[in-house]
């Protein structure tokens, strides 16, 4: 098209306004694109959890952004992130989900790997001469890889903000999904249900700090019981923050009762992790009109059984293509996808509590955090210098 | 068992899984529900085959009241997912009848293991997708007719990313 891709970062100061946004930022397949370079394939983004890989060869295979990596454990026990390609002709050297070994093979010439990512074996080393140097050619690590409390982000700048830089505010929450358990330990083994929904990827980030629309699309779930007639109004008392860096999160903390949910907080870390109470999903962007959003029960190391069991019946219950609230949030955002065809209006209105913006928290149903993650976007889609 | 009988049985047991296919096309959740005993199993496992449902993340892994919820969800109104609801139409296909006796994992009042494979087209706006799995139904004889007891859907893509699955299998 477009206005969008063809010029730079005045077009995006204009799309994006302090109380409404384009439409054509969910629909231009130029946005996506400039989306993944500055975002995506930049930044820091979770990528898994030491516990997946719990022990030594273990390994998981994810996205980050959109290239394929490979989280893996070494024998020395240190956690590693890996390019899922091989040095030689980029086939990918693994190609399940995850498990357990020593070496990745490519099936392609059975250049070998440890799980350290060294280029330990390969047929007919002499014919390539003495020039050749192993050491050259094993697995290229993510440029950067850190941990917060377990939780793995990688970014694909070799510099940059540090992951504590990036996390800023948003460690409380990593914080408070950690100390549910009595050790302050979570484990992520149950594996993964992942759904692809029809619809572009900012929908389910805008959508994590909206809770002016549970009682709406989730009328049907019969999850709703439990939950005091006006737990989803201004009035009963919960707040939404926007944390900076484009980071959210809604807190019923203050309320008596506490957030009925589940255990842990509620709320989005920029780009791509939603810790759901006691759930954690992953927002992968596919294409302009796609996303994969992968979703795990949370299990709190030394939690009592009693206390967790109402946890993981709920995510049974709930989540995944096939759960009773999921299907409705992707309906919502594929309805959303097909009514941004119109490109009239222009705007997508962000405008419910904008008198709290300078205090960084409004009332439960304000699009305050939401707010928060189109400025910080913004920032990112804009700024010259975070652009080197 | 003579060869009437098998054959009488054969019948017997496709006849319950064509019909629990038609209601579910045509939408007939109560009867549907009908052809369950109230301490059902559906299930339709993630990322394989043989997962450990209290363990690892399932698809499906209703008891009979939370069948009921979801079916209740299909009718109720309120379902975003359901407007319009999806059109489904089941292929049940390779019956095969193993008796209960013969494996020694199921145990209680099992009578039938039945195997069988399913296609299921789905069409709702916009969407056109084919499920297929292999399904594996426990049947019991309750006050002279089979019900079901256990169903298990072993969709083929099952360790794949999936889009909604708003129906029944």
């Amino acid at each position: 098209m477009s206005e969008v891709g063809d010029s730079s970062s005045s077009a995006y100061e204009r799309l994006i306004g302090a109380d409404r946004v384009s439409g054509r930022l969910y629909t231009d397949p130029d946005v996506f694109e400039r989306e993944l370079e500055r975002i995506h394939h930049r930044g820091w983004m979770f990528v898994g959890h030491e516990s997946e890989v719990a022990t030594p060869g273990e390994f998981v295979t994810r996205r980050l952004g959109r290239q394929p990596v490979l989280l893996t454990r070494d024998d020395t026990g240190a956690v590693r992130l890996w390019s899922n390609r091989c040095p030689h002709r980029g086939a990918t050297v693994c190609a399940l989900d995850q498990g357990h070994t020593r070496f990745f093979r490519c099936p392609y010439h059975a250049w070998t790997f440890d799980n350290a990512g060294a280029l330990v074996a390969l047929p007919g080393e002499e014919g390539f001469g003495p020039t050749f140097n192993r050491d050259t050619h094993g697995l290229a690590p993510v440029p950067r890889m850190d941990t917060y409390r377990g939780f793995v982000f990688g970014s694909w700048s070799h510099e940059g903000q540090t992951l504590t830089e990036h996390l800023g505010n948003a460690r409380d929450l990593i914080d408070r999904a950690c100390d549910v358990s009595p050790v302050g330990e979570i484990s992520l083994r149950a594996g993964w249900l992942r759904h692809r929904i029809g619809a572009n990827w900012k929908m389910a980030a805008e959508n994590v700090c909206d809770f002016y629309h549970p009682p709406i699309t989730h009328g049907s779930s019969g999850l709703m019981g439990g939950v005091p007639p006006d737990y989803f109004t201004d009035a009963y008392g919960g707040v939404t923050r926007d944390l900076g860096g484009g980071h959210g999160e809604v807190d019923y903390r203050q309320t008596e009762g506490g957030p009925q949910t589940g255990l842990g907080p509620h709320g989005f870390i920029f780009p791509n992790l939603f810790i759901e109470a006691s759930s954690i999903f992953v927002i992968h962007p596919v294409s302009v009109s796609e996303m994969t959003h992968l979703q795990t029960p949370i299990t709190w190391v030394g939690l009592p059984e009693k206390m967790q069991r109402p946890q993981s019946r709920r995510f049974a219950m709930a989540f995944g293509a096939a759960g009773v609230i999921e299907p409705d949030d992707a309906a919502t955002w594929e309805r959303m996808q097909l009514g941004l065809q119109a490109g009239e209006p222009e705007w997508v209105v962000l405008e419910r509590g904008v008198q709290y913006d300078h205090t960084r928290e409004g009332r439960a149903l304000d699009e305050i955090a939401m707010r928060g993650f189109w400025r910080h976007y913004r920032l990112l889609m804009t700024d010259e210098a975070a652009v080197r | 068992m003579s060869g009437i009988e098998e054959l009488l049985e054969q019948q017997r047991v496709e006849q319950l899984l064509f019909l629990e296919a038609r209601l579910i096309d045509e939408r007939r959740f109560a009867e549907w529900e009908a052809l369950w005993v109230e301490d059902g199993i559906y299930w339709v496992p993630a990322n394989g085959d043989d997962t450990d449902p209290r363990s690892q993340v399932s698809l499906i892994y209703d008891n009979r009241s939370r069948m009921h919820n979801r079916v209740e969800r299909y009718v109720g109104g309120k379902a975003i997912s359901q407007q319009p609801p999806p059109r489904t139409v089941h292929l049940v296909s390779n019956v095969t009848i193993e008796l209960a006796a013969s494996d020694g994992t199921v145990d209680g009042d099992v009578s039938l293991v039945i195997h069988s494979t399913v296609q299921v087209a789905e069409s709702r706006p916009g969407v056109r997708v084919d499920w297929v799995g292999r399904v594996i139904h426990h049947l019991v004889e309750r006050e002279g007719a089979l019900r079901i007891i256990f169903k298990k859907v072993l969709l083929v893509d099952n360790d794949q990313e999936l889009t909604t699955i708003d129906f029944l299998l």
